[in-house]
């Protein structure tokens, strides 16, 4: 009896995290993730909603860095320093059925939720070219929508040139800035990794473009 | 608590304190000066009719599918029924979201029955999911207040002359009712507490299929304080319907 108490003790004891072991935590939004993870940093990745990880910065996530698809997010950080590093295209990700932007208004179309970046992206890109659209969902997350439309369950959506490079896609001519800041002094070589040569070619690798 | 052990007594106190200190934060942390305004928006109206409207439905969906499964589980000889009782049960320990990719597998455009009641981002779509998260809470109490059933009040019906739907319309069914309302509150609870499915099947769009947990989620991004007040609501719904049954469900397990 007392060595199954031991055990069970044993095992609960191992229930808890191991933290301090020296990486770097980066907090940054879902479309960096292929990107970032060939960076060759020794990291421990966070990926996610740019307006979430945001918030959790906020509120003191045990983030190192934060890099964000857009300065908004950034901004909701209460981050100093940010600079921007990255940028991408945003594109109507489809199977055929779309020719134009005005084609959405008439097809299944799935949009990011406009508490996100690519939410905001794609109203910006939808208004400028003056097309309403009726979206079958406003998903949370950017990844979601280009899930729905990669399955087929829905016919378009809005998402990043880099999250649809197995898929047809329509350029909307919105540039996505995306920014990165240090939270802790541990992170600036995570962000000086990024801003050099090297980072850049990754970054160039994985569909980005650099800001000017 | 006389006679208790002290490990025990310990024990438990730290399990209150588990339970207890989340709520407790939640309670502290919501901005109440700002409560009202979230409540009364109309995204927030628009989330409780449709979370309302959607559990409602499933809830009742359950009552009329789990009642004759749970009756034909403590009641029939049929074959196999460990295998269905176990069907009946896999969405409790099934993670939300995998009851959602299978409703897309089962139902979505390269499902196997692509197109049946057009589910995919529809309201209909929100209450199938729930359905299949809520109907084993039906099953599971109806069954077990079936079996605590004194069986000679059927029988004297039957021995009565009343034929086997009458004996369950008038006999069996008034006896078994405190275990169908306790199956149809959990069912209600449940499918209003449901998300990974909803959102993974049906998707978000505020006033069809944005439920208040979806709000809650996506709340989280760019309003704290929203997800907090919404958070409450919610826990004050989960808290009435739990003192509406009074521990009476507990019963039906035993």
């Amino acid at each position: 009896m007392h060595r199954a108490l031991l055990l069970l003790l044993l095992l609960l004891v191992s229930c808890g995290d191991s933290n301090g072991d020296g990486r770097v935590t980066v907090f940054a939004a879902s479309s960096l993730t292929a990107a970032f993870r060939s960076m060759g940093a020794d990291a421990d990745f966070s990926f996610g909603s740019s307006s979430r990880l945001a918030q959790q910065v906020a509120e003191g996530a045990p983030a190192d860095v934060l890099a964000t698809a857009d300065e908004e997010s950034m901004q909701r950080s209460g981050l100093r320093g940010a600079v921007a590093f990255a940028t991408n295209r945003l594109v109507i990700a489809h199977h055929g059925a779309v020719q134009s932007v005005a084609d959405l208004a008439r097809v299944r179309v799935v949009l990011a939720a406009p508490s996100v970046p690519a939410g905001r992206y794609a109203a910006q890109a939808l208004s400028a070219a003056s097309v309403t659209v009726q979206p079958l969902s406003l998903e949370p997350d950017v990844k979601a929508v280009a899930a729905k439309v990669r399955s087929g369950e829905a016919d378009a959506g809005i998402v990043y040139a880099t999250d649809a490079e197995d898929m047809e896609t329509i350029d909307l001519g919105v540039e996505a800035r995306y920014y990165v800041a240090a939270v802790t002094e541990d992170g600036r070589s995570f962000v000086d990794l990024l801003r050099r040569d090297r980072g850049r070619r990754v970054l160039r690798q994985h569909g980005f473009g650099i800001p000017s | 608590m006389r006679g208790a052990p002290w490990p025990v007594r310990v024990a438990a106190a730290v399990a209150v304190v588990v339970l207890g200190v989340p709520l407790l934060g939640l309670l502290a942390r919501t901005p109440w000066s700002d409560a009202w305004r979230v409540l009364r928006a109309d995204a927030t109206l628009d989330a409780l009719r449709v979370s309302l409207l959607a559990a409602t439905c499933a809830a009742l969906l359950s009552l009329v599918l789990g009642v004759p499964l749970a009756w034909v589980l403590a009641r029939s000889r049929l074959p196999g029924r460990t295998a269905l009782r176990a069907l009946a049960l896999l969405p409790l320990v099934l993670p939300p979201v995998v009851g959602g990719v299978a409703l897309l597998a089962a139902f979505g455009r390269r499902g196997v029955l692509p197109g049946f009641l057009d589910l995919p981002f529809s309201f209909r779509g929100v209450v199938a999911a729930e359905l299949f998260v809520a109907l084993p809470f039906v099953v599971v109490t109806v069954e077990a207040g079936l079996r605590q059933l004194d069986s000679r009040y059927e029988e004297a019906a039957a021995h009565l002359g009343a034929g086997p739907w009458t004996v369950f319309r008038t006999v069996t069914l008034p006896l078994t009712l405190p275990a169908v309302g306790a199956g149809a509150a959990l069912a209600w609870a449940r499918a209003l507490g449901e998300f990974g499915a909803t959102v993974t099947f049906a998707g978000t769009l505020p006033g069809r299929t944005e439920t208040l947990p979806s709000s809650v989620y996506l709340a989280l991004e760019s309003e704290p304080g929203a997800a907090l007040v919404l958070s409450v609501l919610l826990l004050g719904i989960a808290v009435t319907v739990l003192v509406a049954l009074r521990g009476r469900w507990l019963g039906a397990w035993r």
